[in-house]
């Protein structure tokens, strides 16, 4: 949690009370948000007009003595990979550059429907094919709490605007990481949630078996009430599961009293010593709370890591095919329609993801890459069971998001090694299992976090874990590039 | 595995993505390194297993008519409501 920031909970309490106007705390956080931009390179534009007519029509029902909802007036940020109707979509690529969305994908409407309102747009990696918000195709994001360093990604833009101070709430994607590596780097809580969970419709695909959309704020929660807005069933969406949602924000009350904590202690490997020694303290923090803590015999995430790298392309050279110049976005003509096709894709996809779709092209591929791909699919299924047999043992597992805090712009121009800052992440999304990062403290002034891993659809557990861990970290001093009031 | 500058130019036409020529060399080495990264997955002891399509159980896929009207607005160029193309098959191959 960082200190002084106002809460989306304490936001929409005081909207739906008419003890604050949704006009006035949509105009200060536009005004944040420039200031943020201006920073970080955050925003990928703002629906200034739209906002403020959306707060309107907020304070009007309030007037009316209806109830606008449980985020009745609450700015969000959008990561520019979710469809919002009449808005750009870019995805941080020129291949989409022009393009508006035509239709609002269902968490927007959801977000709607609960009295949010929908402020502006945030930058993120390429087609989301990054872990530090560097292939933005408009350049890179910069972090609160260094400039000179990443924010994590791909949802980066996002975590940034929440973490100084701009807006309570954001949305992310996450499909290898992209959630809870921008949680961990900005200081952020985010929640990855079970595959299934929320209706993707509207969410532009990158590998369709992993993706997912979750919420990025500053307290556990806010997160609970955000993810409990955003999950539910969607008719629209085959992938989107009919089953209950329960009332997180009640479990964040439960303690951990009786929970029991896994540690596969080989995951650690080449962490950096402020990321194990959060884990510990936390894991320490736990125990005092009354949950029993052990180490499971899980495997390091090699084999995960390098699954996740052989699947994810896989689907993305499948999911971008659509890209072509012909129904969205930007076109190239050159010459036949071939040529349209290449030249397009060609000057469209940045470096990233075109290493990717080549890759992905590759492993789709009759003969030694298609026993590339049969072995990753093998490998995914032996990840999910290990995982599967941790969490009979155990309710949760507590890992770090990433093996380093935020790292400096430029640093990791290896792919692989910008791949390994995904280590922790990818086997939950290889799983299909909620994962929800939470802030444990500073290091050397930049944030350090944990993980929570739970069964599918036990996102109650993460929250019970999370809000433990909050109740017993110290909140975090405001970054350098905080826009709101009391400015460290 | 080797990755040549071949290999990338075949992939690059497959997926239908323009390479520049000076990029070339660059690319072959990041794929070299990337797919020599997988790689460890051959060496894996793995049960064979039933391919995975959902780790949740599907839904009914309900279909739905919309208006094609938004759709198409998204389109770089049309002509009445179609997607306007240039010629599949080049002039010259056209008039043989």
């Amino acid at each position: 949690m960082i200190a002084t920031a106002e809460s989306a909970r304490a936001l929409a309490d005081a909207v739906r009370s008419g003890r604050a106007s949704a006009r006035a705390t949509t105009e200060t956080a536009r005004d944040r948000l420039r200031a943020a931009h201006t920073t970080t390179g955050a925003l990928a534009n703002l629906d200034d007009s739209g906002a403020l007519e959306a707060a309107e029509s907020v304070d009007a029902a309030v007037a009316r003595g209806e109830d606008p909802g449980p985020l009745a007036g609450v700015p969000v940020v959008l990561k520019d990979n979710l469809c919002q109707r009449g808005r750009p979509c870019t995805c941080g690529s020129r291949l989409l550059e022009g393009y508006r969305a035509p239709y609002d994908a269902h968490v927007v409407s959801r977000l709607r429907a609960a009295g949010a309102v929908l402020l502006g747009r945030a930058h993120m990696d390429e087609f989301a094919m990054g872990s530090s918000t560097e292939t933005c195709a408009w350049g890179p994001v910069r972090n609160p709490w260094d400039p000179s360093r990443v924010p994590g990604g791909s949802s980066g833009g996002s975590a940034a605007l929440v973490a100084a101070g701009a807006v309570p709430v954001a949305l992310g994607s996450d499909t290898g990481g992209s959630l809870r590596l921008p949680a961990a780097f900005c200081g952020l809580v985010g929640l990855n949630p079970t595959w299934g969970r929320v209706s993707r419709r509207g969410l532009v695909a990158f590998a369709s078996s992993t993706d997912r959309i979750g919420p990025l704020v500053r307290e556990v929660r806010d997160c609970a009430r955000v993810a409990g807005v955003l999950a539910g069933p969607d008719p629209l969406d085959a992938t989107c599961a009919d089953r209950p949602v329960p009332d997180w924000e009640a479990a964040c009350e439960q303690g951990v009293r009786g929970l029991s904590i896994g540690v596969p202690r080989a995951w650690l490997g080449d962490a950096e010593t402020a990321v194990t020694d959060a884990l510990e303290q936390a894991l320490s923090a736990l125990a005092a709370a009354g949950a029993t803590v052990r180490d499971v015999p899980l495997p390091a995430p090699d084999l995960a890591l390098a699954a996740y790298y052989v699947l994810a392309p896989a689907e993305a050279s499948a999911n971008l095919a659509r890209f072509d110049g012909i129904r969205y976005g930007h076109r190239e003509t050159d010459g036949d329609l071939e040529g349209l096709y290449t030249t397009t894709r060609g000057r469209g996809f940045g470096p990233e993801v075109r290493r990717r779709v080549l890759i992905g092209t590759w492993v789709l591929s009759a003969g030694y890459g298609e026993a590339l791909y049969a072995q990753a699919r093998r490998a995914r299924e032996a990840v999910a069971r290990g995982l599967g047999e941790a969490l009979e043992q155990v309710d949760v597992l507590l890992t770090p998001p990433a093996p380093t805090r935020a790292f400096p712009l430029g640093t990791r121009r290896d792919p692989l090694a910008m791949y390994n800052t995904d280590r922790c992440t990818v086997p939950a999304s290889l799983a299909g299992l909620p994962e929800l990062a939470v802030p444990w403290g500073l290091a050397d002034g930049l944030p350090v976090g944990v993980q929570v891993m739970a069964r599918a659809f036990d996102e109650a557990s993460c929250f019970r874990v999370a809000a433990a861990i909050e109740a017993a970290a110290a909140p975090l001093s405001p970054p350098r590039l905080w826009t709101a009031p009391g400015t460290a | 595995m080797r990755v040549s500058r071949d290999t990338v130019r075949h992939l690059a036409r497959l997926a239908r993505v323009a390479v520049a020529e000076e990029d070339l060399s660059a690319l072959t080495a990041d794929l070299q390194g990337i797919l020599g990264a997988a790689e460890r997955l051959l060496a894996a002891e793995l049960p064979e297993v039933p391919p995975r399509t959902a780790p949740v159980t599907l839904a009914a896929d309900v279909a739905r008519r919309v208006d094609p009207e938004p759709l198409l607005a998204t389109a770089p160029s049309l002509r009445e409501s179609l997607f306007a193309l240039p010629p599949a098959v080049p002039q010259g191959d056209r008039d043989r």
